[in-house]
């Protein structure tokens, strides 16, 4: 490698280095200390399997009533175990990834360069959880929230395809009214089933195996039609669209007329093993 | 320098930090170019986001040896780089109007085959074994490719002939 020296670096250049120093000062006020950024997940670029990211558990501002510690703990290391429940369904075809110390602030976190790499990276589905001052002032018990992006989709639908409809990013808020706790929250849900499913789905058409999609996105539609899924109704919606735009797509590339899918040749395209 | 390297690699970085350890990085010129290419190349998803910024930042800069630098990146077939490295570098082809490079652009193209599972297999023989390419990545490559050429190709003649 090659390191500069003091002979290497003529003052005369200046315009080669002044520019670059220019932007680091100006970057440095950008990024000063304390500024929340997300945090690397060792654990994606490692490995080459299909993966969840499974972030943190953020804890609220320290303002009203907030959880203790040991709580948010046992949170995150619920999400984690739900999405190892997911990872163990699909036969090992996907492992459950713990980052620990990243904690996406918002959607906002996922830009195009950063959801590109973990789509590279085969993220399918990467998660969070935090908590949120009540909007409520009677009450000074925080809000839990889940959020998940969809990883390949919103780099797809919403970066390459420009869809506003199709994010790919999607938050599901508790609000800790009536009985329940916040762990409910994070408990088996079928929206996470479903965007998994989904996410594979997208995956699999990209890579030209059209028969595994339609197994997947089988999957998806199932679990979003649930009645207990918490994804509000016009995203769900949404998704359930998606979930059928696929469908025809990867059965135009499997070479079968997708105009012809009645409900009765799709339930048994569903319960066909996949060769 | 050294600082920095560590800096951009280490994994408990935010995005924010990596960001502006690459783009300090790129204040050392063409020296910097060669370990930025490497950290594309990094176990951490930070250190290849931002030492695309660096790359940029210095492209921009000392633009000969960043494309000649990331030519070579794209020429190499002894598995010394992943697909994604090679994904990042075709773009930064386009991007900084490195105009000696459409050949290997093109040649690379050819190199991706035909999209079938037997030419993808083939392909894979060129980069490294970490994170084996499929159909998908492929098809993402070419995008690239084409993306960039398409861009060096619509550079004004006196554009190409500054650089």
């Amino acid at each position: 490698m090659f390191l500069p020296t003091r002979k290497s670096f003529n003052p005369n250049e200046r315009g080669n280095w002044f520019a670059p120093l220019v932007i680091l000062g100006c970057l440095s006020v950008l990024t000063a200390p304390g500024s929340f950024g997300i945090n690397d997940c060792r654990g994606i670029s490692s490995v080459s399997d299909y993966k969840i990211a499974v972030d943190d558990v953020t804890p609220p501002p320290a303002t009203g009533t907030a959880p203790a510690s040991t709580d948010i703990q046992r949170l995150t290391a619920e999400l984690q175990t739900q999405m190892e429940g997911i990872a163990v369904e699909e036969g090992g075809a996907i492992i459950a990834v713990p980052c620990a110390g990243r904690r996406p602030a918002s959607e906002l976190d996922f830009s195009r360069l950063v959801v590109e790499a973990l789509n590279d990276n085969n993220v399918v589905l990467e998660i969070w959880g935090s908590f949120e001052p009540s909007a409520n002032p009677a009450t000074s018990v925080p809000n839990a929230r889940l959020q998940f992006v969809l990883v390949p989709v919103r780099y797809y639908e919403h970066f390459l395809n420009n869809s506003q409809a199709m994010g790919g990013v999607y938050l599901i808020l508790y609000t800790p009214a009536g009985t329940g706790t916040a762990l409910a929250l994070f408990e088996k849900s079928s929206e996470l089933r479903a965007s998994v499913a989904l996410s594979m789905a997208l995956k699999k058409i990209k890579e030209g195996r059209n028969a595994l999609a339609m197994k997947y996105l089988c999957k998806a539609e199932t679990s979003l039609k649930q009645q207990n899924s918490r994804i509000p109704k016009p995203k769900r919606e949404a998704l359930l669209q998606y979930t059928r735009d696929l469908e025809v797509l990867a059965l135009t590339n499997n070479n079968k007329t997708a105009s012809l899918l009645t409900e009765e040749a799709k339930a048994n395209i569903c319960a066909a093993p996949v060769r | 320098m050294q600082g920095l390297l560590a800096d951009l690699g280490n994994p408990d970085a935010s995005l924010e930090k990596a960001q502006a350890s690459a783009i300090a990085l790129a204040a050392y010129g063409r020296f910097a170019v060669v370990p930025l290419i490497n950290e594309l190349e990094a176990k951490t998803l930070n250190s290849q986001v931002a030492a695309q910024m660096g790359l940029h930042a210095i492209g921009v800069q000392d633009h000969d040896e960043t494309c000649k630098q990331l030519t070579k990146t794209i020429d190499n077939r002894t598995r010394l780089y992943s697909w994604i490295t090679h994904r990042y570098s075709l773009r930064l082809l386009g991007e900084l109007g490195c105009q000696q490079a459409i050949p290997s652009l093109e040649t690379y193209k050819t190199l991706l085959g035909s999209g079938t599972e037997d030419s993808v297999k083939a392909y894979a023989k060129f980069v490294s074994d970490g994170n084996p390419p499929t159909l998908e990545s492929v098809n993402n490559l070419k995008t690239e490719i084409d993306r960039s050429l398409e861009i060096l190709r619509a550079q004004p003649l006196d554009q190409c002939a500054s650089n």
